[in-house]
């Protein structure tokens, strides 16, 4: 009897040596909410105040430039564009419940949420002067929501790769599911033992899919090119990608207003990605009054770490600031 | 008396179909006329459905003190075969060990618990992980000549598990700055984790001898998780809620 209150004794002070999944820093890295040496700032977004990690480079007094990370990322792997500085307040950050930002519940990651959260961004930065935006994938969605809606905010706009910008348009594409790629089957099979049941562990679990290829953008599935994040978004991206369907089918429109935008669109497309090159002149550039298209060869929807100075230089020979110098 | 278990898994819908054609197929030689599991000497073959995929083989035995209660322990490695066979090294396996056993019976219908701890090994692009945990379950079943049907529950609680983070994982760490632009000296650390996962089975069971040395066993339910994102990446990727199943062939030796 001795011997089995020992044992429970012991179990029970092991216990309490373990480490929680959801201690800040443990699994993955704090958000500005849990670490206040990281840069923040606070915005009111759907009737909600929550911090942003964020980074400004250059003269503020020069027009701002946006750049917006796509999901499952952050702002890590774009900060090279900070090169840009020399011609633009160039601002980036998390978005909420992305990154190093504050993460928010669901009813607070909707589509309408995003652009009042560029609104907010604009408020604190850009509050008089309109605005250069650039947004990569899930983000080129919500810069293209936010020219349909707020036009003369924006005094140019670069997509790059949206996927389909509404219902119709979307099932014009094939994107082949990878659901056998060693790390998704990795990441299901520790999800048994590691459950998702919070921010922490959600997010470090879907930091694998980034080596799982799951949907194929890229020119050797193989061999992923890198993309370095510090915190991805997990919810985020389930939140907007389950938002997409109704009864199992795709039924949204992103592009009411669009039409209207009257700014030049640099719609930047990848030789490889099923939503490259072809799809963005295809499907997209007749959608705005005056788009023009970047390719981007030998490179998939990683432009940035595949091709980056085929991608810089496309981006300075747009840009309006840098046309006037010319 | 010793006994052996081998498992195969595949997934799809065929499952169910299996599993109900096997238990609603006439007997053909009962021998064990309690219904009761081989609980002795067993070589097995089976199936079983997840998301991935696997293979079990395993050890059986009596306990002799519980015997008229038909308890029994087993062990079993489990192996995620398209897993393995897609990276072409073993780089996870599950050991299973737990005991088995008619907790009451009333008639023709009884109570099934079973008590299980496990320990798994798993290498992958985010580090080595090594959780320990425990599965509880209960089973009401109704027996016939040859074998049982039943619902089947049960509750699977991870205590803690060990992680030795990746490079890729301590990558993530890596260069962050504060607001004065200084990099900040930050990295995961490894270790035991306390409780990081549970989910409840709930499904039907049930097991058929076939023949004096052949036996049947399958079992197959929804998984439900405790936590509100858990399960999200069965409904994100594949678009379906998280299930089990498994078919086992026991061989009596």
């Amino acid at each position: 009897m001795k011997r089995l209150a020992l044992l429970i004794f012991i179990l029970f002070v092991f216990y309490g040596c373990l480490l929680e999944p959801t201690d800040p820093g443990s699994l993955v890295p704090p958000t500005v909410d849990e670490n206040s040496n990281l840069p923040s700032i606070p915005i009111q977004v759907a009737d909600h105040e929550h911090l942003i990690h964020y980074k400004t480079f250059g003269d503020s007094t020069n027009p701002a430039l946006f750049i917006m990370h796509g999901s499952l990322s952050d702002m890590r792997v774009y900060l090279p564009l900070q090169e840009l500085q020399d011609k633009y307040f160039v601002v980036f950050w998390d978005q909420r419940g992305n990154g190093l930002s504050e993460r928010v519940p669901e009813d607070e990651l909707s589509y309408d949420a995003m652009v009042e959260e560029i609104q907010a961004v604009k408020n604190r930065f850009s509050p008089d002067r309109a605005i250069t935006l650039l947004g990569h994938s899930w983000s080129a969605v919500f810069v293209a929501m936010y020219l349909g809606r707020y036009t003369d905010n924006v005094t140019q706009a670069i997509l790059m790769e949206p996927f389909g910008l509404n219902s119709d348009i979307m099932e014009k594409v094939y994107v082949p599911m990878n659901l056998m790629s060693n790390e998704y089957l990795d990441m299901m099979y520790s999800s048994k033992y590691m459950t998702p049941k919070d921010h922490e562990t959600l997010d470090f679990q879907m930091l694998a899919t980034l080596r799982a290829g799951v949907r194929n953008y890229f020119c050797d599935l193989d061999n992923l090119p890198p993309w370095p994040v510090w915190r991805v978004g997990g919810l985020a991206l389930i939140t907007w990608e389950k938002n997409l369907l109704k009864d199992y089918q795709f039924n949204f429109d992103f592009t009411p207003g669009l039409a209207d935008y009257q700014g030049g669109v640099l719609l930047v497309g990848s030789e490889c990605s099923p939503i490259g090159y072809g799809f963005q002149e295809a499907y997209h550039q007749p959608l705005f009054q005056h788009a023009e298209i970047l390719e981007i060869h030998n490179s998939g929807h990683r432009m940035l770490t595949e091709q980056y100075d085929a991608l810089i230089t496309g981006l300075r020979g747009f840009l309006s600031e840098y046309e006037q110098v010319q | 008396m010793k006994s052996y278990l081998l498992t195969t898994r595949f997934s799809g819908p065929i499952l169910p179909v299996i599993l109900l054609l096997l238990i609603s197929t006439p007997h053909t030689g009962a021998q064990n006329m309690t219904g009761n599991e081989f609980h002795h000497g067993v070589v097995s073959l089976g199936l079983t459905s997840d998301a991935f995929g696997g293979s079990e083989m395993g050890y059986a035995n009596d306990i002799p003190p519980l015997k008229e209660q038909s308890a029994f322990y087993y062990v079993r490695v489990s192996i995620p075969m398209i897993l393995t066979l897609k990276s072409k090294k073993l780089h996870a396996w599950e050991l299973k060990a737990g005991v088995k056993s008619e907790l009451r019976t009333w008639g023709k219908v009884s109570m099934r618990g079973d008590i299980q701890l496990y320990v798994v090994n798993h290498q992958q692009v985010l580090g080595h992980f090594i959780p320990i945990g425990a599965n509880i379950g209960l089973t009401p079943c109704y027996k016939f000549s040859e074998g049982y049907v039943g619902l089947q529950a049960s509750w699977n609680q991870t205590f803690a598990t060990h992680i030795s983070y990746s490079q890729y994982a301590r990558n993530s760490f890596q260069y962050m700055t504060d607001a004065n632009n200084n990099i900040m000296d930050m990295h995961p650390n490894n270790g035991w984790y306390a409780s990081t996962g549970s989910h409840l089975n709930i499904g039907i069971e049930g097991y058929r001898q076939i023949s004096p040395r052949i036996a049947i066993y399958g079992d197959m339910g929804l998984t439900k998780y405790s936590a509100l994102y858990s399960g999200v990446f069965d409904a994100m990727m594949i678009g379906q809620v998280p299930f089990y199943g498994n078919f086992r062939l026991y061989y009596k030796m």
